[in-house]
């Protein structure tokens, strides 16, 4: 077959060359049209529910709103976690589905069972099934600046005029409002006028419903036309709410405006923002999944730039976080890593083939498997990230291995000037080499197999790497058996096969090096053993983690502070922090910080959570050396404000932390139970511990309990007395001091809420428990009565926040791990809780956060790479016909591996999953050098008899393939493995274990391979 | 004995360390900006709005009654206007007018031979030259038609002179104050109230306020008035006791009957004026946090209301002229709640 191939494309060559140019153009257009995004879609298949509860503690909400949906979503087939985080007023709840369940499924199985259970939620909850989003979707970020405008006019700006134009963009999935004040037309009831107007609180809301609204009362016929028949009540303008008659009473007409005070109000506010220690607004588009991130991020550039214009005078879009920068750095990386590949990869063919024309027509594959390989990833619906692209740059190197031996022996038969036809010697030199080249490529794909059996993260991550390399291996050794041979019939001459002088002197210093090493090879021997336990002294040294951490470039500080802590006090903290983080590091270019909820709930944060957001200036400008000097300044000014928890991370760290986990942090501590106060007790405790562990930073406990509520208990045997029942009492109270919706004003297309609210700021607003106790109610008869005569007013304790897993309260104690490595650390931990802490009956811990991945991807390697072992062993005994072959070669792997781990420790990387990868590859390249070395000792066996001469002599004329495949590799990874940018980080440590594994086991290849050949042979002769 | 002394020293030991517990070092602070502010002594401070009227108590209107029925009387000022003594303020029309002044001449005319009468008898009852019960006779038929005429005199006096129209009688303030009329749907009869005047004197605010404030209410201020409580009442009705102001001064007096908002002032002892950044919740007590030298101290405060910006508190202790701190408080209430650092 694979001869029919290579004839095919020798005898058809305008076809076969056409046909390359429309995969080419294929090529160049999914290039083109390629998702391009900095991650691949690391997201499961999530489904999340946030529902709004006013008024509720959080224990309220646990009890009669996420309990109750909890129970329903569990008979949900194909879910792997239930989750869910209840706060005040609010709860969230995140279902993870099995890996590859269709998200579209998933939605609706989860909006059937919500609708099961909607009525027996309390009535004032709203919301559902938040955007179809994944964590990565916050990719565009941005506040609104003019010192004309007010909060509210801000706000309204964004409510009403970007917001519903941002939407329209594709691949927007919502666009998420913070901060400022959302506008109403706010009611405040005053409660001696009701009374003397004899109208209850209930009655005048229901007066402002009835009235507010036009409806269809049928048809009229005219003669021969039908008109519509409608009555107009709808209120257009504050104004003519204010004019509403609300009662008559003989000759009195009580409007609106004598019972209440009728203004322009806002919505209480759960969240703000600041920027540079002053409050604004702020919007946060989020993505679909599955979008194209840079698409959409310039959808929404093109969108903001038509709007602008026509916003207000001197209105301001100040764009603070735009996922196209980090993409475009991210993508920068790794595109300057893979033409410098290139070029260097070209420089070296030509450097060991000693002619340009050979060197052109191996080198003509690199961008041809690389065009070839876009096709394929926009095929198999691969976006171009830092991972897949990042799979490009690790296959450079061996994409032109199998072109290699083809063009070498193409040049060869040419140089024999046999009288043959030309296209006949090419075909013959490709028929010749066919074989092995397809087994080597299938060894690589093998090896890189076991990548598509990772799960979680990292195999969403490592995923694309591993289908990139298997799709270039897959062009090129198609390339290679097509292509290449068309292109070297057009281009090579028939004195292409001369061998550089300098590849020639090489060959005779190493011949003479091996037949040295050949008649001494004790020295060399124990120098490698030697390596070898040099190498397993520093696998137990170098530090293990689970992944690199990415720089993204911005740096987040996320603040707690008193859990019962009041918008105004927590953003007056804030400011004093962002300004003295201006003044005092100039590194940061400006500071966005959120405190609280956002408006959808995608992020329910109390009010004394901040995320203080930090744009930082270029690095040129920094005084630091690195983000880790950066960021030790920062602390050190965090640091001068005590009473408050900070931690560090980054945007999209900090979202796929708390995807995976519910949590951020390296290290998450879970203690399951049920009472709060002793779920809080051991969390302070576990933190208490964490904080003795050498390597802890950042560590956090949630803050789960010391709510305080002001509970008010009616009487009922008065109250109802009166007609008041508790929850027009509740009613009532809600809308003197939360607000509560009644109706909405609609203008054009704005549509602004009707209240009952009293402006917070005002003397009648409640401001202590004595005024809430002389609080004025109407009872539904008209009469009034101070609220300490129907109820009685108390302080309460309660949990803030409770944090769910599978139906279990959990507390959680998070930490970052900073010079050293995860695994040790959690050993450790693990050792000293187990002495410390004795856990009551009924109460269990779990670590989960990166360390549960790192552990969980050891796990799965370990299973796959012995079974990717095993079909190796198969493929090069069915080449060799001999087990002691293929353990000939096999044995090379180990001294591989040891240059991979030298390399690590060297470097002073740590020992990851990218690393784990760059080890899988080793395994591959390894074994390919050594199928070159023994191939030709077999193919010899007949003309030289004599092992010695046979070895050293085949040994000497494999040197260039050997050196040409290895060195490609090699010096193919040398500018990722000193890459800089952003997105370096995770290729880095795989580029460095390839690159070290490479170079100990060329050497192996060159000396250590024949030796034991030699030997193998010497004994099999007896 | 002892061991009740020992458990009480015990205690008191447990509460001081309690305090010193939870004092803070001002360095411990770092580089919060720290506000200080004196906490300012006030001696009320405002309660819920409630609603009051104006208007006066009873028995303080002088009432204009009228003299016979009347068919129709025209008002020359309205209902709460301001007249002064001697406005012309009703011109009351009918025949019934000019009987009223037949009326009245004849009274006085009878009047006059009365008293003729009266005084020619009197020296002859006193000489016994009449009985005792013709004397007696004359008296009262005198006391009788003056008493008559004097009613009509003091009618006839608040009527205006001059006016020629027989079947019209134009009637005048008896005082300066505010004119109040509402006449029945049946018309005047005789007896019945034409108009009301209350003096300015005895304009006040009646309001009805929760009982629990029966005690402490001392003004009633809206706007910038704050006209004193001077009566309350001793009977409650409902949840509610009435109470009224002292009568109103002219540049707080608003239309009689006005309906107003207005804020009770509640009189307090020992309360303090602080803003409401200073307070905090510690262990379910309400604290303000006293600087004391290089330190700053925990203090219990009972919140009493709010007024501005401030909060009305009463300290357990006397803040005497200490200074208070009134910003970056959270931060602290965090240390004290122990978070902080990494």
């Amino acid at each position: 077959m694979l001869h029919k191939l290579i004839r095919f494309s020798l005898t058809q060559r305008l076809f076969v060359g056409i046909l390359t140019l429309a995969v080419m153009a294929l090529g160049l257009r999914a290039w083109l049209e390629l998702p391009v995004d900095a991650f691949p879609d690391i997201s499961p298949t999530q489904v999340k529910i946030i529902l709004k509860a006013p008024g509720m503690t959080a224990e309220e909400v646990e009890q009669q709103v996420t309990q109750v949906i909890e129970t329903e979503l569990l008979g949900i087939p194909d879910q792997e976690m239930l989750r869910s985080t209840t706060k005040y007023a609010i709860t969230d709840i995140t279902l993870d589905f099995r890996e590859g369940t269709d998200i579209y499924w998933a939605r609706q199985q989860v909006n059937e069972r919500l609708a099961n259970v909607r009525d027996s939620l309390p009535a004032d909850v709203s919301g559902g099934v938040a955007p179809m989003s994944t964590p990565l979707s916050e990719m565009f970020m941005f506040t609104v600046e003019n010192p004309q405008l007010s909060l509210l006019e801000r706000r309204h700006l964004l409510d009403w005029e970007i917001r519903p134009a941002l939407r329209t963009v594709e691949g927007v999935a919502d666009v998420n409002v913070l901060g400022g004040f959302a506008r109403t037309y706010q009611i405040s009831p005053l409660p001696p006028r009701l009374a003397q107007a004899g109208i209850s609180l209930a009655e005048l809301e229901q007066v402002i419903r009835d009235n507010n609204l036009n409806m269809g009362a049928g048809r009229l016929a005219l003669g021969n036309d039908n008109l519509v028949v409608r009555t107009e009540g709808r209120i257009d303008s504050i104004e003519e709410l204010a004019q509403l008659v609300v009662k008559v009473d003989g000759a009195r007409i009580y409007r609106l405006g004598d019972v209440a005070e009728v203004e322009i109000g806002h919505l209480a506010r759960y969240g703000a923002v600041t920027r540079n220690g002053e409050e604004t607004t702020e919007a946060l588009i989020i993505a679909l999944k599955n979008s194209n991130t840079a698409r959409v991020v310039d959808g929404v550039k093109a969108k903001l730039a038509e709007l602008e214009p026509t916003l207000p005078a001197g209105t301001r879009l100040n764009v603070f976080y735009d996922r196209a920068t980090l993409i475009d750095r991210a993508i920068g990386t790794i595109s300057s890593a893979l033409v410098q590949a290139i070029a260097i990869v070209v420089v070296l063919l030509a450097l060991f083939l000693g002619n340009l024309r050979a060197a052109i027509v191996v080198s003509l594959s690199l961008p041809l498997a690389a065009l070839a390989t876009f096709f394929l990833m926009s095929v198999a619906g691969l976006s171009a990230n830092l991972m897949s692209l990042g799979g490009l740059v690790i296959a450079i190197g061996m994409i032109v291995d199998s072109s290699v031996v083809v063009v070498e022996n193409i040049v060869t038969q040419l140089a024999r000037k046999q009288s043959l036809p030309r296209l006949h010697l090419i075909y013959r030199a490709c028929k010749d080499v066919a074989v092995p080249v397809v087994s080597g490529t299938v060894i690589v794909l093998i090896v890189f197999s076991p990548l598509l059996t990772l799960t979680g993260l990292e195999g969403k991550l490592f995923t694309p790497v591993a289908v990139t390399i298997v799709f270039a291996m897959f062009a090129a050794l198609v390339l290679s058996l097509t292509v290449v041979p068309i292109i070297a019939s057009l281009l090579l001459r028939d004195d292409a096969a001369r061998i550089p002088a300098w590849v020639l002197g090489l060959q005779q210093t190493y011949q003479h090096s091996l037949e040295r090493v050949m008649q001494r090879p004790r020295y060399l021997l124990l120098f490698f053993v030697a390596l070898l336990l040099l190498s397993v002294v520093t696998f137990l040294f170098t530090g293990k983690t689970f992944m690199p951490v990415l720089d993204e470039g911005d740096i987040i500080v996320q603040l707690e502070k008193s859990p019962s802590i009041s918008l105004a006090a927590s953003v007056a903290l804030d400011e004093q922090i962002e300004r003295a983080l201006l003044q005092r590091v100039p590194e940061i270019k400006q500071i966005v910080a959120r405190t609280g909820s956002d408006e959808i709930g995608l992020d329910p944060m109390s009010l004394n959570e901040t995320d203080i957001f930090m744009e930082l200036q270029p690095a040129q400008q920094w005084r630091f050396a690195s983000k880790e000097e950066l960021i030790d300044d920062i602390r050190a000014v965090l640091l001068e404000y005590p009473g408050i928890n900070f931690g560090f991370t980054q945007p999209i760290q900090m979202r796929i932390s708390e995807m995976l986990t519910g949590s951020s942090g390296d290290l998450s501590v879970k203690i399951f139970g049920n009472d709060i106060a002793v779920l809080a007790g051991l969390a302070e405790r576990v933190a208490h511990i964490i904080r003795e562990v050498p390597g802890s930073v950042d560590v956090q406990t949630s803050t789960i309990d010391g709510g305080k509520f002001l509970s008010v208990d009616v009487h009922a045997e008065v109250a109802q007395r009166f007609g008041l029942s508790t929850a027009e009492f509740a009613r009532y109270l809600k809308s003197r001091l939360e607000g509560a919706q009644v109706s909405e004003i609609i203008e054009g297309k704005k549509r602004t809420p009707i209240v009952f609210a009293v402006d917070p700021a005002s003397s009648r607003a409640l401001a202590t428990v004595a005024a809430l106790e002389q609080q004025l109610m109407v009872m539904p008869d008209g009469s009034q009565a101070p609220l300490y005569e129907l109820a009685e007013v108390g302080f309460r304790e309660g949990p803030v926040l409770v944090e769910r897993e599978r139906g279990n309260r959990f507390a959680v104690v998070t930490s970052n791990v900073t010079g050293r490595d995860i695994v040790g650390f959690v050993e450790e931990l693990g050792a000293t809780i187990a002495q410390q802490l004795q856990l009551p009956t009924g109460y269990s811990l779990a670590f989960g956060g990166e360390f549960e991945n790192q552990q969980r991807a050891t796990r799965n390697l370990l299973l796959v790479i012995p079974a990717a072992l095993l079909l190796i062993t198969i493929i090069l005994f069915t080449t060799f016909g001999s087990l002691s072959r293929a353990a000939l070669i096999l044995g090379n792997i180990p001294f591989a591996i040891m240059g991979g781990l030298i390399a690590l420790f060297v470097s002073g990387e740590y020992l990851s999953v990218p690393a784990s990868v760059g080890l899988i590859a080793l395994l591959g390249v390894a074994v390919l050098n050594g199928v070159v070395m023994v191939s030709y000792f077999e193919q010899t066996r007949l003309s030289e008899l004599d092992i010695r001469a046979r070895v050293i002599q085949g040994s000497a004329r494999r040197l260039r393939p050997v050196l040409m495949t290895a060195t490609t590799a090699m010096f193919g990874l040398v500018p990722l493995a000193f890459a800089t940018g952003p997105g370096a980080e995770i290729q880095k440590p795989l580029a460095i274990v390839v690159i070290g594994g490479l170079f100990s086991s060329t050497v192996t290849t060159l000396y250590l391979l024949p030796l034991f050949y030699f030997y193998l042979e010497r004994r099999g002769r007896g | 004995m002892i061991r009740n002394s020992l458990a009480a020293l015990l205690l008191a030991l447990l509460f001081a360390h309690g305090l010193r517990a939870q004092e803070l070092q001002l360095d411990a602070l770092g580089a919060f900006e720290l506000v200080f502010q004196p906490a300012r002594p006030v001696q009320n401070y405002p309660g819920q709005q409630v609603a009051a009227a104006v208007t006066y108590r009873q028995g303080e209107a002088f009432i204009v009654p009228s003299p016979g029925r009347v068919q129709q009387i025209a008002y020359l000022v309205e209902p709460g206007a301001a007249v002064r003594q001697g406005q012309p303020f009703a011109v009351l029309r009918g025949p019934e007018m000019h009987h009223f002044e037949m009326a009245y001449d004849s009274s006085r005319a009878l009047l006059a031979g009365a008293e003729r009468r009266y005084q020619a008898n009197k020296g002859l009852y006193e000489r016994k030259a009449i009985s005792e019960s013709q004397w007696l006779e004359i008296s009262e038929k005198y006391y009788a038609l003056s008493l008559e005429h004097e009613h009509m005199r003091h009618f006839f006096e608040l009527v205006e002179e001059g006016d020629n129209d027989p079947d019209a009688l134009t009637l005048t303030a008896p005082l300066s104050g505010v004119i109040d009329y509402s006449p029945a749907p049946g018309g005047v009869q005789e007896g019945d109230s034409i108009a009301q005047f209350v003096p300015d004197a005895a304009i006040r605010l009646e309001a009805t306020l929760p009982n629990r404030l029966r005690d402490q209410v001392i003004a009633l201020q809206w706007g910038a008035c704050e006209p004193a409580v001077e009566r309350v009442s001793a009977m409650t009705e409902g949840f509610f006791v009435r109470v009224w102001s002292v009568p109103l001064a002219p540049a707080c007096r608003p239309l009689l009957g006005q309906q107003l908002l207005v804020t009770p002032l509640l009189a307090v002892r020992g309360a303090y004026s602080l803003p409401r950044s200073a307070v905090f919740q510690l262990q379910r007590q309400t604290m303000v946090l006293v600087r004391d030298g290089d330190r700053l101290r925990p203090l219990a405060v009972t919140l009493l209301g709010a007024r501005g910006e401030d909060y009305v508190l009463q300290p357990a202790a006397d803040l005497g002229d200490r200074e208070v701190l009134v910003s970056s408080v959270s931060a602290v209430q965090g240390m004290l709640l122990g978070l902080g650092g990494e």
